[in-house]
């Protein structure tokens, strides 16, 4: 009765938002249409924003989803008891981390300050680095000097990984690591049972993360395994530490396949190459999230898998628009929505 | 006193190549407050926004080299600001800068290795003292063992366990020999000949070996030396790059210096930029100016600039949110000014409750705090403390004045009832009089409040909510009816013809106005219309009940007083004084302050919410920064 009077608004929110989400063949009727996405259509999926006026450029696009899942997540987040609005601040830091990494690569590779804007998303509320500052650094040391006052871990990981520019994709591992680390920290504060089917949820979304970095690493470019093992996260459902040490051992697709927990294995079967398996993961994430949302009343996992599924279909959205804003082949974009669905 | 100044709504025509000189001018009077304008085709042309984005990135230098080279600006004077700051000039700022950010960033980063380094050596230095724990000889760790890899090293103890977990895949024996501020010294034992896989892993984890000096051969105590050469060595680059920064500055600390100041010049333009339109040679800008300062404003711009023209007007009624709003208070009054604020900025066109509410909140907080001793108290800890406690002096000298004077009504000083004859009588001698008296003055108080409900909703263009509305007339016939009618029921047993009637006609226009407004139909609609009168009327009975703390805190304070004196007089001596003066202190701070906090909440609850909107726009002028470090931030004059 306490979680029913105390999640009830959140739960109301999140099935009013929830009737938003359509699956993404709603979208491939307008694939070849020569026409926008239709006004009823967008206020459908609550985009009612992009029928007044489409975005002239790709990133203005893309800006406007930003802040159309940031919104929804504000909203969901205010829903939610004071206690436990750390976990949405938290979850939606990924893309501060995003636009972490797109700063990083402006000064790596000195793009000019008007240009290095131009990548990074507007976060509103969620925003707790300054990156305005930080764009106005004169180059990456000044930038970690800078980073180091409002996070000196992520800072320090940073600094590790640049000195090599090949291996610029162990910082992404390394700060997708560290996102998660405060993730599942920003579970502490919530009563046991909320924690646990909290952390069940962003655990899967770990072993995703995990398998696709484990595989690029063993398969794609041919890291080590203490290194690779070292790379991951240990803090995932099914593949918790001893599974992720002997599969950092395996080389070989089918060797891992066979190696993984029953629904991984059963998830991955077929699958040829890394893409692929990457793919029908997160398509078992998505279908995860579908279930949780369903079924898990009164609980905050509905909100983590509300604005996991909003964020995927706005994805969606954007690729489609994305797609016909650049004059792409109706078969490119049809590929990239079904990619991830098929 | 009782409203906002007037203003006038101002738009100037300047010429574009004047546009800094105007700036400067505008903001050494500081009396426009500017307000985003439009150009009459819907364009919007900032003409100031190059310059807005030069000085943003200009100050942004200055304000990091400032802080690497720990330089302050010198203060300087109005007149000693240059007379302008134009795009030349910035560029030329931004110019010289550049160089000089270059030169510190470089020195900042060098500060940061050496420290870093010195962090890490000193922890090894620290590790060495401890390092025979292992029990092994440092001889062997230096030599070549064949088959056997061995590094000493640390590690930040977040990373530990995952390494331990990592060197596991190939056979790798961790032993950690001592932990020193987040970092984990350890000795890694495994087989030769896994360089490959072992140094990107320990590479990753930041591991840091742990150099083992040439020859040396178990002695702690020479690798503690040679550990502190090093460390001498860096401290000593250290202290080279900080000599650095020093001639750094001294070189640059003219330029630092004009820097400042044309930075400073700038900023008032850099602020317009936002506020300026208009393309070709002539820029507008509009914005709001008190009545009183335009004279002035006239005079200084006709004596600085080569032409300029501009349209005054009165604001128009549809713009008048948009109106700042200023208000000038004699310097007792600024307090209340502040408490007020804090509910809310009176609207330009708004009743502005200050004077109402010091009077107020004086008079409920003597009447509840009634004591001469303690008022006297609070009185000259007021006049002590005035340099600290600034213009808030005056509201703890006042209050204090207050309790003074309803403590000669009351006949209390410290509590003791019997050392003066109370000029009215004490509230422990009849309670129901001073609850009655505190109703009535609640009744007073909610009946001024709605008056000045009507006031602010009539001239807010709003004369229906101000006839019809709960917050309006009928809502305060409605009251007043009520009022009358529990006076008859109380004296006479049954309810009077004339305050039915106006219960009546109060109720029925409210009725009236709620019906009309209700977006609802049939039952519904009827139902609303009479949960909103119930609502009504519970309010107000609560409303005017709520007063009745006025009279609990009065009883409570002398009830609380009497207690002291009662537990200072079954002790003797010391403890008697002891108790009385911890006491009366108890009372004076923890009741005077929840005294404080009742009144304020009659204030703001009872009172405020009937009548204030308080979403005045804050006046805000340009105004003219001393240094170049930061945007002028321009401050509503109370």
């Amino acid at each position: 009765m306490g979680d029913l009077s105390r999640l009830a608004f959140l739960n109301a929110r999140v099935s009013l938002y929830a009737a938003r989400l359509q699956p993404v063949e709603s979208l491939l009727p307008y694939i070849d249409s020569p026409h926008e996405l239709p006004a009823d259509y967008l206020e459908s999926i609550g985009l009612p924003g992009l029928t007044d006026r489409q975005p002239d450029s790709a990133g203005e696009l893309e800006q406007h989803f930003m802040s159309c899942l940031a919104v929804e997540a504000e909203g969901v987040m205010h829903a939610m008891p004071p206690e436990t609005r750390g976990l949405i601040k938290q979850w939606m830091r990924r893309f501060e981390f995003m636009n972490l990494k797109s700063l990083i690569r402006c000064k790596l590779t000195s793009c000019d300050l008007e240009l290095s804007r131009e990548y990074l998303l507007d976060i509103g509320h969620f925003a707790r680095l300054p990156l305005d500052e930080y764009l106005h650094s004169e180059d990456i040391v000044e930038f970690l000097r800078m980073l180091s006052a409002q996070d000196a871990t992520l800072a320090r990981k940073i600094r590790l990984h640049i000195e090599d520019p090949e291996q610029l994709f162990l910082l992404e591992a390394a700060m997708d690591y560290h996102f998660y680390e405060g993730l599942l920290a920003s579970c502490e504060p919530l009563s046991p049972e909320e924690r646990d089917g909290t952390r069940r949820f962003i655990g899967r979304i770990i072993d995703t993360v995990n398998l696709a970095w484990l595989l690029r690493y063993r398969i794609a470019y041919g890291i080590h395994p203490p290194h690779t093992f070292f790379m991951l996260a240990r803090t995932g459902l099914l593949l918790g530490p001893g599974r992720l040490a002997q599969l950092a051992r395996l080389d070989d697709l089918d060797a891992m396949r066979a190696a993984l927990p029953a629904e991984h294995c059963d998830c991955l079967e077929g699958v040829n190459s890394v893409a692929d398996a990457e793919n029908r993961m997160l398509h078992n994430n998505l279908a995860h999230a579908r279930k949780v949302l369903r079924h898990e009343q009164f609980h905050l996992v509905r909100a983590l898998a509300y604005l996991y599924l909003r964020e995927r279909q706005l994805l969606d959205v954007h690729q489609l628009l994305k797609g016909k804003l650049l004059g792409f082949d109706p078969a490119l974009i049809r590929e990239a929505l079904l990619g991830v669905a098929a | 006193m009782f409203g906002a100044l007037p203003m006038r709504h101002v738009t100037l025509y300047l010429l574009r190549e004047e546009l800094p000189l105007a700036s400067v001018v505008l903001a050494r009077l500081g009396v426009i407050a500017p307000e985003e304008g439009q150009m009459h085709n819907g364009e919007t042309v900032r003409p100031g926004a190059d310059f807005q984005r030069s000085h943003h990135l200009a100050s942004q230098l200055f304000r990091k080299i400032a802080a690497s080279l720990d330089y302050t600006p010198d203060a300087v004077s109005q007149e000693q600001l240059p007379q302008q700051a134009d795009q030349h000039r910035l560029d030329t700022i931004l110019e010289c800068l550049q160089p000089v950010w270059h030169q510190c960033n470089q020195l900042e980063e060098q500060v940061r290795t050496l420290r870093e380094e010195i962090r890490h050596l000193t922890h090894q230095q620290q590790a060495v003292a401890r390092f025979f724990n292992l029990q092994l000889d440092l001889e062997k760790l230096s030599l070549d063992h064949g088959f056997l890899d061995m590094r000493v090293g640390s590690v930040d103890t977040s990373e530990l366990q995952r390494l331990i977990d990592s060197l596991a895949l190939i056979n790798f024996k961790v032993i950690e020999f001592d932990r020193q501020e987040g970092r984990a010294h350890l000795v890694l034992l495994g087989l030769n000949g896994l360089d490959a896989q072992l140094n990107p892993l320990l590479m990753a984890a930041g591991f840091k070996i742990l150099l083992i000096p040439q020859g040396m051969k178990g002695y702690p105590d020479e690798m503690h030396a040679e550990l502190e050469e090093r460390l001498a060595g860096l401290r000593h680059e250290l202290a080279d790059v900080e000599g650095e920064r020093a001639k750094l500055l001294e070189k640059y600390r003219a330029e630092l210096r004009e820097a400042a100041l044309v930075l400073a010049a700038g900023s008032p333009f850099a602020e317009l930029a936002d506020y300026l339109v208009g393309h070709g040679e002539i820029v507008t800008l509009q914005g709001w100016v008190p009545e009183v300062e335009l004279a002035a404003l006239a005079a200084d711009l006709r004596k600085e600039l080569t032409a300029f023209f501009w349209e005054v007007r009165k604001p128009l009624p549809e713009e008048v949110d948009r109106v700042p709003s200023i208000q000038r208070y004699p310097a007792f009054l600024r307090p209340f000014s502040i408490l007020v604020r804090n509910f809310g900025t009176p609207r330009y066109d708004e009743f502005d409750p200050t004077l109402l509410f010091a009077l107020t909140f004086i008079l409920m907080f003597g009447s509840m705090f009634g004591d001469i001793g303690h008022g006297a108290v609070m009185l000259v800890a007021g006049w002590l403390f005035r340099r600290k406690l600034a213009d808030f002096s005056w509201f703890i000298m006042l209050a204090g004045l207050s309790s003074i004077v309803f403590g000669f009504y009351y006949g209390s000083i410290f509590g003791h009832e019997e050392l003066i004859e109370p000029l009215w009588m004490s509230p422990m001698e009849d309670p129901v009089r001073l609850l009655l008296l505190a109703v009535y003055w609640g009744i007073g108080f909610i009946a001024i409040a709605n008056l000045l409900s009507i006031l602010n909703l009539w001239r807010l263009g709003l004369r229906r909510e101000a006839i019809l509305g709960q917050r309006g007339l009928a809502g305060l016939f409605f009251y007043v009816g009520l009022i009358l009618l529990v006076l008859d029921l109380q004296r006479f047993g049954s309810a009077g013809m004339l305050s039915l009637a106006i219960v009546v006609s109060g109720c029925g226009v409210l009725v009236a106005g709620i019906w009309r407004e209700t977006d609802a139909h049939g039952g519904e609609r009827l139902l609303i219309v009479v949960i909103e009168i119930v609502e009504t009327l519970l309010g107000y009975l609560s409303n005017t009940l709520s007063f009745l703390r006025v009279a609990a805190f009065s009883l409570n304070h002398a009830a609380l007083a009497f207690a002291v004196i009662t537990i200072a007089g079954m002790m003797d001596g010391v403890g008697h004084w002891l108790a009385l003066i911890i006491g009366n202190l108890v009372i004076i701070v923890l009741e005077g302050g929840i005294v404080l906090i009742q009144v304020l909440r009659l204030e703001y609850y009872e009172g405020f919410v009937r009548f204030f909107r308080g979403d005045g726009r804050v006046y805000k002028p340009l105004r003219l920064q001393q240094t170049g470090t930061q945007h002028p931030a321009g401050q509503e004059s109370i």
